[in-house]
């Protein structure tokens, strides 16, 4: 059903102050001078059926109503005030024209061109696409980076510039906030710390306690020291060893006088035979002597007798002194002479002696004796052996005394020096046992000593109260290894706190020594902040973002829609139709060509009468392509006003055509010409053509 | 065994925990305290800024409670074994919707919700509209549901007070808000105020209408909005700055 303007009803428009209008036909005229509100018509119908917005238009005075058939079931009316206009009605799917309806539908004065230095193209597009209005939203989106943005997965890909770069450093201190807050609760907020310093506290406790059991150990162990040293010097080592020595060397001396007696022994036994054969080597020598002597008495005799003559001689001679003399040596020659003859007559009785002296000489030495030379040699040997034994008798008897005084004196020491007297076989293993007793005493204090130092108390920290437990080395470690490594864990919480305060303040541009609770509200704060501004510039991307995306889906199409849209019977018919040449539209770069069976012109080229009936062809194929219909109706306010007086009849033949075609006409005029010209054309109409006269002024 | 905890300043919860650890583990226990949970220390409680004696997770992981009820923060919460029961009744406009208190079954260790008869409930809705030329449908249904999703009874309407925001685009101010006072007819402005309107702003341009639809479309189409992220309404709210551009 075609669109037309069924009814125009108006009053108090301008100069216009009476009820004027009435039901329209196909081919309607306007006609009245000038000031009787033809424009304030024009605007009138402009304001009720379209939205005007932005467009050069007075404000309406007056009122009235258009009714409008086509658009829905019943006709509608429009008035300026209605909320609905024309162009809501079937245009749902169409984007870009809206602002150039009236323009489209109204041809007001001589503006016959669609557009004013524009472009082919851009008419084009403002009519079959909506590009003009796409490019304007599209310039909105400032930055090209956000323009160039595409949303995957939720997420806003594009370059890490402008806006996105902002949203994403903004995410970026957003998560580093949220990481703070995480650590916040696992290290500021938990009772982690509060553990440990609980067990801190308790194990400083126990450490405590057994550091007094421990200063009171040290006190044992150091009084216990104090008892063995004392124990310990009680026999001093040198002073054993002092007599230790001397009891040695009384052992050695008697151990020597024992030798010595034993060889005093050996001596006295080999030498017991010395007094009997030095006896016998006398009586032995003796008897051999007297036999010389006998024999050496016979020799006596010749001196004798030489004696006596010398006496005699003497004598004669009378010579005193050496009569004297012979006879003072005859005396003693004859004593000798005497004395041995009696010896020898002794001994000779005594050779049975001698005998008895040879078997006492062989039993007691086993051989016989031979002669005084054997003898002598047993003399001279047991001889020897003898004055050793007598030497050593005489050095045994002075040891002997020696060694007891010496075993006097030890003994007194050891009762001395053990408090009680010590039998003297056990002397030896009493300093033994005394020794074993210091090294013993020695070692116990170096391991108390030992025990001591590693406790590592100061003397003066010695504790003499009784502890409540008792010190245990591996306990007291144990607990120290704890507390060190529960201090470690709080120094190391700590030390994540100041830098996890240091992270907020590095948001916040807090002063870190501000406490917690300010730090935490102010990081708070912050947090909402970036959060709002992350959320608004993500709203704004995304916005912007998804208009962009509309538009470009809607780009994508535009140039197929304006080919197709060219190409068209209801853009292509009215060509053929208005200017009974042309039967094509081609568009190649900006330019519009029209072509007819022989050749093609560029719009631009034509002469203005070809160029005014295709664009009129252009309005009519557009408004048809629009509404998707056949035919409309056109507003021609005085539009052949300024054509010249050759070309009228033909723009009114057109419009006649454009009528007969189907199109609605409503012309606006003051020419009488024109009107002339209509009323003539339009008798071929009949009742399709009808004058409207406004109201003279005057 | 119920453990108390009243709050203490300068106080985290996990140090009276800790303190008691030893008791707490030999049983199974509750916890009623006053404090901030872990959400709330990142959000701020206007009406008391600061941190109240919190409690964290790693709290709940250490000493194990069996459920935590928790005080300070007046909008309920529920996240598992942990709860606010929140405040019974609103103090002011910003504490919205039906107040409650829980009871508690100590041998199911469940909670049930019963709901505060105050004097007073308090909505706060922001609707953002797009012209469509079913604008009026549009609008009326969103306001239904949104009075729906309240729950409030017909007795219970009389103490209902609200604060309206609209914002974005309509073909007709004047009548967006006739549509908006019939239906909202029956219930009471907070503090006497009427719905807002200062966010709405005139299309008459059909086109940026189509381009505003196909944009709400596309919005819904490639965008999913969490709980963290804008909303749809803040979104397609800037995309109808977008297009009708400035405003």
């Amino acid at each position: 059903m075609p669109i037309f303007i069924d009814e125009i009803n108006i009053k108090n428009i301008g100069p216009i102050s009476e009820k004027f209008g009435g039901k329209l036909v196909k081919l309607n005229l306007f006609y009245g001078g000038n000031e009787t509100g033809k424009t304030l018509l024009t605007e009138f119908i402009m304001c009720s059926l379209f939205k005007t917005r932005g467009l050069d238009i007075r404000p309406i005075v007056g009122s009235g109503k258009i009714i409008v058939a086509g658009l829905d079931k019943n006709p509608v009316s429009f008035s300026p005030s209605s909320s609905k206009k024309f162009e809501d009605y079937q245009l749902q799917n169409t984007v870009g024209i809206t602002t150039h309806l009236p323009q489209l539908f109204i041809v007001k004065g001589a503006k016959v061109e669609l557009g004013t230095d524009e472009t082919d193209k851009i008419i084009l597009q403002r009519y079959l696409s909506g590009k003009e209005i796409l490019d304007i939203i599209e310039n909105r989106v400032k930055q090209v980076n956000t323009r160039e943005a595409n949303i995957e997965n939720n997420e806003i890909i594009g370059k890490n510039l402008g806006d996105i770069k902002t949203r994403n450093e903004k995410r970026t201190t957003l998560k580093t906030i949220d990481t703070l807050f995480t650590d916040i609760n696992q290290q500021y907020l938990g009772g982690d710390r509060r553990i440990l310093e609980n067990q801190k506290i308790e194990t400083e406790k126990q450490l405590m306690e057994m550091e007094n059991a421990k200063r009171f150990y040290a006190n044992t162990i150091s009084k216990n020291i104090e008892q063995l040293e004392n124990t310990r010097h009680e026999i001093e080592d040198d002073v054993l060893d002092e007599i230790s020595k001397e009891i040695n060397v009384h052992d050695t001396k008697e151990k020597d006088h024992g030798k010595k007696g034993e060889q005093y022994n050996k001596t006295s036994q080999n030498s017991k035979n010395y007094s009997w054969v030095k006896k016998a080597e006398e009586i032995y020598n003796g008897q051999l002597r007297k036999t010389s002597s006998i024999s050496a008495k016979k020799f006596l005799l010749i001196p004798l007798i030489i004696i006596m003559i010398l006496a005699g001689a003497f004598s004669f001679l009378n010579l005193f002194f050496g009569v004297i003399g012979c006879l003072a040596a005859l005396i003693v020659f004859g004593w000798f002479y005497v004395k041995g003859y009696q010896e020898l007559l002794q001994e000779s009785g005594k050779n049975s002696e001698i005998e008895r002296l040879k078997e006492g000489y062989q039993s007691r030495f086993g051989q016989p004796l031979t002669d005084l030379a054997l003898l002598k040699i047993q003399v001279e040997q047991l001889q020897q052996e003898y004055s050793q034994s007598e030497v050593l008798n005489k050095q045994l008897s002075e040891e002997e005394t020696q060694l007891r005084e010496s075993e006097d004196q030890i003994s007194l020491k050891m009762n001395n020096l053990f408090g009680k007297t010590i039998e003297k076989n056990a002397w030896n293993e009493t300093i033994k046992q005394a020794k074993e007793k210091n090294k013993k005493l020695d070692k116990e204090i170096k391991e108390e000593q030992i025990k001591l130092s590693g406790l590592n108390v100061d003397e003066t920290d010695y504790n003499t109260e009784p502890p409540s437990l008792e010190y245990d080395k591996k306990t007291y470690e144990k607990l120290q290894s704890n507390l060190t490594e529960i201090n470690g864990e709080i120094q190391k919480i700590d030390t994540n706190l100041n830098g996890l305060k240091n992270g907020i303040c590095s948001i916040t541009g807090d002063d870190p020594n501000l406490n917690w609770e300010t730090l935490i509200q102010h990081l708070k704060q912050k947090r909402k902040e970036i959060d709002e501004e992350y959320n608004e510039l993500t709203a704004q991307l995304v916005g912007q973002i998804s208009v962009i995306k509309v538009l470009r889906e809607l780009r994508k199409v535009e140039d197929k829609k304006i080919q197709e849209a060219l190409q068209s019977d209801l853009i292509k018919k009215p060509l053929y139709d208005v200017t009974k040449r042309y039967t094509d539209f081609r568009l190649e770069g900006d330019n519009l060509f029209v072509v007819d069976p022989y050749t093609e012109f560029p719009l631009n080229q034509l002469s203005t009468g070809a160029k005014d009936q295709v664009l009129l062809a252009l309005r009519i194929g557009f408004c048809s392509k629009l509404f998707k219909q056949d035919s409309m109706f056109l507003i021609f306010d005085d539009a052949f006003q300024h054509s010249d007086y050759k070309r009228r009849p033909l723009l009114v033949e057109k419009t006649i055509e454009l009528v007969k075609n189907g199109w609605q006409v409503i012309y606006l005029t003051m020419d009488d010409h024109l009107k002339a010209l209509f009323d003539e054309k339009g008798k071929a109409l009949g009742t399709d053509y009808k004058t409207f006269t406004l109201p003279s002024t005057q | 065994m119920f453990f108390f905890i009243p709050y203490q300043k300068d106080a985290v919860m996990g140090e009276v925990l800790a303190s008691n650890a030893k008791e707490l583990s030999q049983q199974k226990w509750i916890l009623i305290g006053h404090g901030d949970w872990e959400s709330g220390i990142k959000t701020s409680n206007p009406l008391e800024p600061g941190v109240y004696m919190p409690l964290c997770q790693r709290d709940i992981d250490v000493f194990k409670p069996a459920c935590v009820f928790l005080g300070h923060i007046h909008k309920p919460f529920d996240e598992g074994y942990l709860c606010y029961p929140g405040s019974p009744c609103g103090v002011d406009i910003s504490e919205t919707g039906k107040r409650r208190f829980l009871v508690f079954d100590t041998k199911t260790l469940r909670t049930e919700i019963h709901q505060v008869d105050t004097n007073v409930i308090y909505f706060v809705e922001t609707i953002s509209i797009l012209p469509l030329v079913d604008e009026e449908n549009y609008l009326r249904s969103r306001i239904k549901n949104i009075i729906q999703s309240w729950g409030i009874t017909e007795i219970e309407k009389e103490k209902v007070r609200i604060r309206i925001k609209i914002r974005g685009y309509s073909s007709d101010i004047r009548q967006l808000k006739q549509i908006v006072q019939e239906e909202f007819k029956g219930f009471t402005y907070c503090d006497g105020e009427d719905v807002d309107l200062s966010d709405v702003f005139l299309s008459d341009n059909l086109d940026l209408e189509i381009i505003a639809r196909e944009a709400a479309n596309k919005i819904q189409e490639i965008w999913s909005s969490g709980v963290l992220s804008p909303t749809y309404d803040d979104i397609l709210f800037h995309a109808l700055k977008t297009i009708y551009g400035g405003k």
